[in-house]
């Protein structure tokens, strides 16, 4: 190859990995962006249908009581404004308010900076001062709901920021099953509200049973940290009664602690997510997934469906005691459609009912029929 | 004129009764399963949650609170953790492996709501026979936010006046 042709195509090579890097780099940024703003927008709507609820909680109780209430906020978001409508609003509060109401007169809810934010409007509550404007502090709001007969008052929690908070995430209603996460081993607290997010909109709300009974939940999160209360070696190790403490400033049915592992530590160290009693480990390095395996064990007593003979044969494991795991000719699912009767469930002697489900694998994001019907049987004891 | 204040005071009165929703009082037992045998490490008692309890294990520990007369206030089945399931995920294929891990001795924790009438928490095991019995300690419950403080001072002034009143009367 002549010099003047090698010169041309090593150029080329260069121009052609520039474009590559340079739009790698700009759809990369671009899909960040975008992920972000969605995950704002699904944070925004946790948010509103959290107060729409609790304001509907408090309407209901006697006149007079009160509740003290963290819910969560993007970070971007300044402060949250409600403004009662029908009042005459005070312009000497927020003259910027005062403008951006006079455009939106139909709604309640500001949220600064306004001009990035649509207002929203919600019904059910009035204020005593108007507008009542509040603080995002580190990606939280706190509020006190007064019930007032058919309607709830808002105004300002008088809760200080050195209480161990239980944020509200997502809430649905008194009664519900009442999961809290916890944190361990973040260096940045942001991130974790993050990772709360993304369990509750990407792994809870799409897999069933769960999505569709999503209403049947409250998320609360707890952001101080569980410190030297854990700590990691082949799987995570917690002090359970100093983590239930922690646990015990938000309803806690069930307990979920996230812990932060980058991918990289942990393709070096991997680390076990695990499940006991009504507590479930998460490495936040694992595929989300894996919460919806935990959470199997945990609530409906699962077993696993992939084969581990060499750990499983330590322990007296029997079929009899998982509703997912049979022996031939699997009777236990007997009627029920779509299943049928694979070979290992925990053991390679017993038998499963699905080629492959979240209990077997995380590739896949679904139950199957058997073990969907045994979580409903527990599920249901929530209306 | 008596007539005329008493029912703005005692509405007054009623107005000020805040009713706080939740949280309640609750106690955490710090308890061990070791060789068989259940013993309680420590106990403490705040303001908080407790699970609701709507899912219990069919069969497995009884956890029962008694009142000074013996009568139950609160009772809920429990297992004993005795195993953990570890799952290894390989981040490659996404596949799991693992099983479970028996713990030779485990330190667990039941949170419960705390009743100012309870003499006692007992345990009794699958047979049903009592393996552990724990003293409810008593304490002072200061009600949240001085809701008791708030309504003496508010009969205090009540009585103030109505004693004013009638001495101006006379």
């Amino acid at each position: 190859m002549k010099k003047s042709q090698m010169f041309v195509s090593k150029t080329f090579i260069y121009i052609l990995i520039t474009i590559i890097t340079a739009g790698i780099l700009i759809f990369g940024y671009k899909g960040i962006q975008e992920a972000r703003k969605n995950s704002e927008e699904v944070q925004m709507s946790l948010f509103l249908n959290s107060l729409k609820k609790s304001i509907e909680k408090q309407r209901v109780y006697p006149f007079g009581s009160t509740d003290q209430l963290t819910f969560s906020l993007p970070n971007k978001i300044r402060s949250v404004c409600f403004v009662d409508n029908p009042k005459n609003l005070n312009e000497l509060t927020n003259s910027e308010l005062s403008s951006q109401f006079g455009n939106y007169e139909d709604f309640n809810i500001f949220f600064m900076p306004f001009v990035e934010h649509i207002p929203q409007k919600l019904a059910g509550f009035k204020l005593e001062e108007n507008p009542l404007c509040i603080s995002n502090m580190d990606g939280k709001v706190k509020l006190q709901l007064k019930s007032l007969g058919n309607i709830v008052e808002i105004s300002a929690s008088n809760k200080t920021n050195t209480e161990a908070d239980c944020v509200s995430v997502a809430y649905n209603g008194e009664d519900n099953i009442d999961i809290v996460f916890l944190n361990y081993g973040y260096s940045n607290i942001n991130n974790f509200a993050g990772d709360v997010n993304d369990y509750i909109v990407n792994v809870f709300s799409t897999v069933e049973p769960f999505a569709s009974q999503i209403d049947k939940f409250n998320f609360y999160r707890i952001d101080k940290p569980l410190g030297d209360v854990c700590s990691v070696k082949d799987f995570v190790l917690c002090n359970e009664y100093a983590v239930k403490i922690l646990a015990s400033d938000c309803p806690n049915d069930y307990i979920f602690v996230l812990v932060d592992r980058s991918k990289i530590t942990d393709f070096v160290k991997p680390v076990r997510s695990s499940a006991i009693s009504n507590m479930a480990k998460i490495n936040t390095a694992d595929n989300k997934f894996v919460l919806m395996h935990e959470y199997g064990h945990i609530i409906a007593e699962l077993a696993d469906e992939y084969v581990d003979d060499k750990y499983y044969a330590q322990f007296k494991f029997s079929q009899e005691d998982y509703p997912n795991c049979d022996s031939i000719p699997c009777s236990k699912w007997s009627g029920i459609e779509d299943v049928g009767c694979y070979k290992g469930c925990s053991l390679s002697q017993y038998f499963r009912p699905t080629q492959t489900s979240i209990m077997k694998s995380l590739k896949s994001s679904f139950f199957g029929p058997v073990n969907e019907k045994e979580i409903n049987k527990y599920l249901g004891a929530y209306k | 004129m008596i007539k005329r204040i008493l029912p703005i005071l005692i509405i007054s009165l009623l107005l000020l009764w805040e009713v706080y929703a939740m949280p309640t009082r609750i106690q955490i037992l710090d308890l061990q399963y070791k060789e068989s045998k259940l013993s309680l490490i420590s106990q403490t008692a705040k303001i908080g949650y407790y699970p609701d309890r709507k899912i219990q294990p069919k069969d497995g520990y009884t956890c029962i609170i008694l009142s000074e007369n013996d009568k139950i206030l609160y009772s809920f089945k429990f297992k004993i953790p005795e195993y953990t399931f570890v799952d290894v995920t390989d981040p490659a294929k996404d596949e799991l492996s693992g099983g479970i891990v028996k713990l030779d001795s485990t330190e667990f924790a039941l949170t419960l709501p705390y009743f100012k009438e309870a003499k006692s928490i007992i345990l009794y095991n699958e047979k049903n026979n009592e393996v552990l019995s724990i003293e409810v300690p008593k304490e002072q419950y200061a009600a949240k936010n001085g809701i008791v403080w708030s309504l003496v001072i508010v009969l205090i002034v009540l009585l103030a006046i109505i004693f004013f009143l009638i001495i101006r009367k006379k």
